[in-house]
């Protein structure tokens, strides 16, 4: 069998001289280097700061896109979790609680008078409540 | 110093580093340590689409939104250099399949000479083949133009011979008939001419 580290062909050949040409980097001391990378008419503290710029930049991207997609998954658990409730609509319910008073005080008006007949302005009311009540119902009913 | 062995990796089966741990990992490197990788990114970019700092990036974030992930007992710098390597790979043969259409594509229409047009009317090989068989001459070729760098410096030509036959350490040193620090001398030297020659590397 083909010893892995040993290379098929000269593809691997250029390769195997590529690793060996970053591990001889890895290997060299800082002041080296620096040394070199003066001498190819560059500015080390560049290649640092550039080197730092990118992490922060990677970070603060990534970090962006992990916050968006966390959000994506809490709407998409929320909709899951509440998607059969429906909800709270404080207008509907107000105006729903104006014609339970208009209905409860025109009872009240007829009890004052001892259930006799309902008076012009009880049955006006009256009329306009289911009015509101009928408008409410067929908006309720669009909603949907 | 510590070394850093880029060969010595273990089983992606381990256990990864959180983003927390691999961030603060990222947050202590050295300055040296960014020194380098600048300088082994360099080196990377050839045939690729990547301009400085763009590979390096790519694999941090890579790792950070979890398409990457650097086992715990794989030293940071090193988990890097051998992603932004893949990176790259994969890069270089996008573009090289681009090339090979192109190429196959040339050949059938008879516009494209050399070594090519050669093998195939001699029916040796199919045009797949064949463009691997060119690869791997005009890699011959960068080889043998590399050792012409170093006409008269015998140990640095074998130095170049044992590392592309991917000898490393002990073996290498029998090669050369060398001590560890002068295969230090040799490695540097090595490395300083051909980045002379090769600012980006010599990768298509």
């Amino acid at each position: 069998m083909r010893d892995p580290q040993k290379p098929s062909n000269t593809n691997d050949s250029l390769s195997q001289l590529e690793e060996a040409l970053a591990q001889t980097i890895l290997n060299a001391s800082g002041d080296e280097l620096r040394a070199e990378i003066k001498e190819n008419g560059e500015d080390p503290d560049k290649c640092i700061e550039l080197m730092e710029t990118v992490i922060a930049d990677a970070k603060r991207k990534c970090g962006r896109k992990r916050l968006d997609k966390a959000k994506e998954q809490a709407a998409a658990f929320k909709a899951q979790k509440y998607g059969d409730v429906v909800s709270f609509d404080k207008s509907a319910a107000k105006a729903h609680a104006g014609i339970i008073d208009t209905c409860l005080s025109v009872e009240t008006m007829l009890a004052a008078r001892k259930g006799k007949q309902l008076s012009k302005r009880d049955e006006e009311a009256l009329s306009r409540a289911r009015i509101k009540l009928q408008k409410l119902e067929s908006n309720s009913h669009e909603d949907n | 110093m510590d070394t850093i062995a880029l060969k010595e990796q273990a089983p992606s089966t381990e256990e990864p580093l959180s983003v927390g741990e691999f961030s603060a990992a990222l947050d202590a490197l050295s300055k040296d340590d960014k020194i380098k990788l600048a300088m082994i990114e360099k080196r990377l970019l050839g045939g690729t689409d990547f301009l400085r700092g763009e590979l390096f990036h790519e694999a941090i974030c890579r790792t950070l939104l979890g398409e990457r992930h650097c086992p715990k007992s794989v030293p940071v710098m090193a988990f890097l250099i051998e992603t932004m390597r893949s990176i790259a790979g994969h890069s270089r043969s996008k573009t090289y399949k681009l090339v090979s259409l192109d190429a196959e594509t040339d050949a059938l229409e008879g516009t494209r000479g050399s070594l090519l047009d050669t093998l195939t009317d001699e029916g040796q090989l199919n045009p797949e083949e064949c463009l691997i068989a060119q690869d791997d001459a005009e890699s011959d070729d960068i080889l043998s133009v590399m050792q012409s760098y170093f006409d008269g410096e015998e140990e640095c030509q074998l130095l170049l011979l044992g590392w592309s036959e991917g000898l490393r350490g002990k073996e290498l040193r029998d090669f050369l008939k060398v001590d560890q620090p002068r295969l230090d001398y040799l490695g540097k030297k090595v490395r300083r001419t051909l980045d002379k020659h090769y600012p980006n590397g010599w990768q298509k």
